[in-house]
């Protein structure tokens, strides 16, 4: 089972929460200096020192070997960034069963220690991937300086190499025209806001990203309570402005989030912006209470499954743009069949 | 007095903060406090009788990129030197916003200070852990119940929820005493003077 098919705390505003640590080893350049030879040969010692640790539980993609669709489809799953889909340096990746923990070996650092849960998790993340990164220190000469932390090739992640992100469906600060003012104070204290998709990418669907911004200075159980701090009040403020939308506008809320409902169940063209937003729609129906909304976890795995990538992934051929959107609202349509027929019997 | 945030103009301003009872005061100038958003005003709240949790939040540590430690903001670089393990000039560095290897933080190390603490508010690591030749994977262990318990009383007294704390409290008080009554374990409990506090 993957870990987005699981339930996690708080989901009816977080979709999901990612901790990762930025490490680098001694004796090599960042990755934007290595040449292929270097690449190689530290690609091999980082895959042999995983697989003295853990034998079992890792698999490696190398990139540079996948499809583009496969390469797509990771993306969309929050595995890589989208500017990895076109790097020319190789880069790989060491990946778990169900996805929630993972090793990309030559991003922007040699290596990116990534745990990723389903709603709003920051503590089992963080000691997920904690573990992970110093069993990696047990193995791999990291570095790192007693006056700076941990070594990084771009100053920003320093120190700790921390990143805790949530990515956080506010459909209800929106619609009050708070987000604005949110975000700005977010900022101002020291937090990232993004969207989707992470560094460069717009707010799309309602979902937007909240990570630390400072990751020196303060120990990483520090950063990660004071994330926890920021959220948790984020979250109740979500809830309150949801709340007030319903009591303001009950039918004018119902009829957007059935609409968008009917929509999934009985299209036959979809493209991907309107299968997402649709989607924040369901959720949001699903947060209400609505009767008939299917679960957050199902909600987010069909969220995953209509990615450009992971739709031509699915059908296992190249489509283009017109056969993508017949294939999409395929497969959401006989997903809300299924589970209408599964609710009546 | 000098702004304690900025450093740089002079101080007009002074900010109480009261959080878990302990009070202490700041003194800002009216730029730094603007920009830790103690005059907002008009956000278009609308009718929305949503009070500033998020604000009040923030507030609990104002500062986070204030870390008192000493600031070397403005730090000059002599711009021929180069890296000598990677090669990488200061210029190279501006270019991309990368540098080139571990060890460009020890040839490059003034600018660098000075650079983190505009970054972070500060260039000292603060993480008694990172003793990477004897790291002892075990000790790394999930938070303890206790723990927890903990966040979450801090969180509750921060959202004024008192009742609620106060069953939290009673809570870890319970499982305190009973690891304190295991001689293995000798933890020692913060949780009576919060909860004097309050």
């Amino acid at each position: 089972m993957s870990w987005y098919e699981e339930h996690g705390a708080d989901q009816d505003v977080v979709i999901s929460t990612r901790v990762r640590f930025a490490r680098n080893i001694k004796g090599y350049k960042f990755p934007h200096l290595l040449n292929s030879e270097k690449t190689a040969e530290l690609t091999n010692e980082v895959v042999t020192a995983v697989q003295r640790l853990d034998p079992k539980s890792f698999h490696m993609v190398e990139l540079n070997s996948m499809n583009l669709i496969d390469k797509q489809s990771l993306a969309e799953r929050h595995l890589i960034s989208p500017q990895l889909i076109n790097s020319k340096q190789n880069k790989s990746l060491l990946i778990n069963q169900n996805e929630d923990l993972s090793v990309l070996i030559l991003d922007e650092d040699h290596l990116r220690i990534q745990a990723i849960k389903a709603g709003f998790s920051p503590d089992q993340a963080f000691v997920q991937a904690k573990n992970l990164a110093v069993a990696l220190e047990s193995v791999l000469e990291i570095a790192c300086d007693q006056e700076f932390g941990y070594l990084t090739a771009c100053p920003t992640n320093v120190g700790t190499g921390l990143r805790i992100s949530a990515l956080l469906h506010v459909p209800g600060l929106e619609y009050l025209n708070q987000l604005k003012y949110m975000i700005d104070s977010l900022r101002r204290s020291g937090f990232t806001v993004r969207g989707y998709y992470g560094e460069g990418s717009s707010e799309q669907g309602q979902m937007l990203q909240i990570s630390n911004q400072i990751t020196l200075g303060k120990t990483d159980q520090e950063l990660v309570n004071q994330f926890k701090t920021i959220l948790s009040v984020f979250i109740k403020q979500e809830r309150e402005a949801r709340k007030h939308w319903y009591e303001r506008e009950q039918i004018k809320l119902q009829d957007k989030i059935y609409r968008s409902k009917a929509i999934l169940s009985n299209a036959y063209l979809i493209g991907h912006e309107e299968a997402f937003n649709c989607l924040s729609d369901v959720r949001l129906g699903r947060a209400l209470g609505f009767e008939g909304f299917p679960d957050y976890t199902d909600i987010l795995t069909l969220t995953y499954l209509i990615g450009v990538g992971s739709i031509q992934k699915k059908e296992g051929q190249i489509l283009n743009s017109e056969q993508r959107d017949i294939a999409r609202a395929k497969l959401i349509k006989k997903y809300f069949a299924d589970f209408i027929n599964n609710k009546d019997h | 007095m000098l702004c304690e945030k900025c450093h740089i103009n002079e101080a007009n301003i002074s900010v109480k903060t009261n959080i878990h009872g302990v009070t202490k005061t700041y003194q800002l100038c009216s730029e730094c406090a603007q920009k830790q958003g103690l005059f907002q005003s008009g956000f278009g709240f609308e009718s929305f009788p949503m009070s500033n949790y998020l604000g009040q939040a923030l507030f609990n540590f104002p500062f986070v990129t204030l870390n008192n430690q000493p600031k070397t903001i403005g730090t000059q670089i002599d711009k021929s030197i180069r890296c000598p393990a990677c090669g990488q000039k200061y210029t190279d560095f501006r270019k991309t916003g990368l540098f080139g290897c571990p060890e460009c933080y020890s040839t490059f190390h003034d600018v660098i200070c000075s650079m983190l603490d505009q970054i972070h508010g500060g260039h000292i690591h603060n993480d008694t852990q990172i003793v990477p030749q004897n790291i002892d994977v075990e000790k790394v262990k999930p938070l303890t119940e206790i723990e927890q318990l903990k966040s979450e009383l801090k969180e509750k007294v921060q959202l004024e929820q008192y009742e609620e704390a106060a069953l939290i409290r009673d809570k870890i008080k319970e499982l305190t005493a009973a690891e304190k009554s295991n001689p293995a374990n000798n933890i020692e409990s913060e949780i009576e003077s919060e909860g004097d506090e309050k």
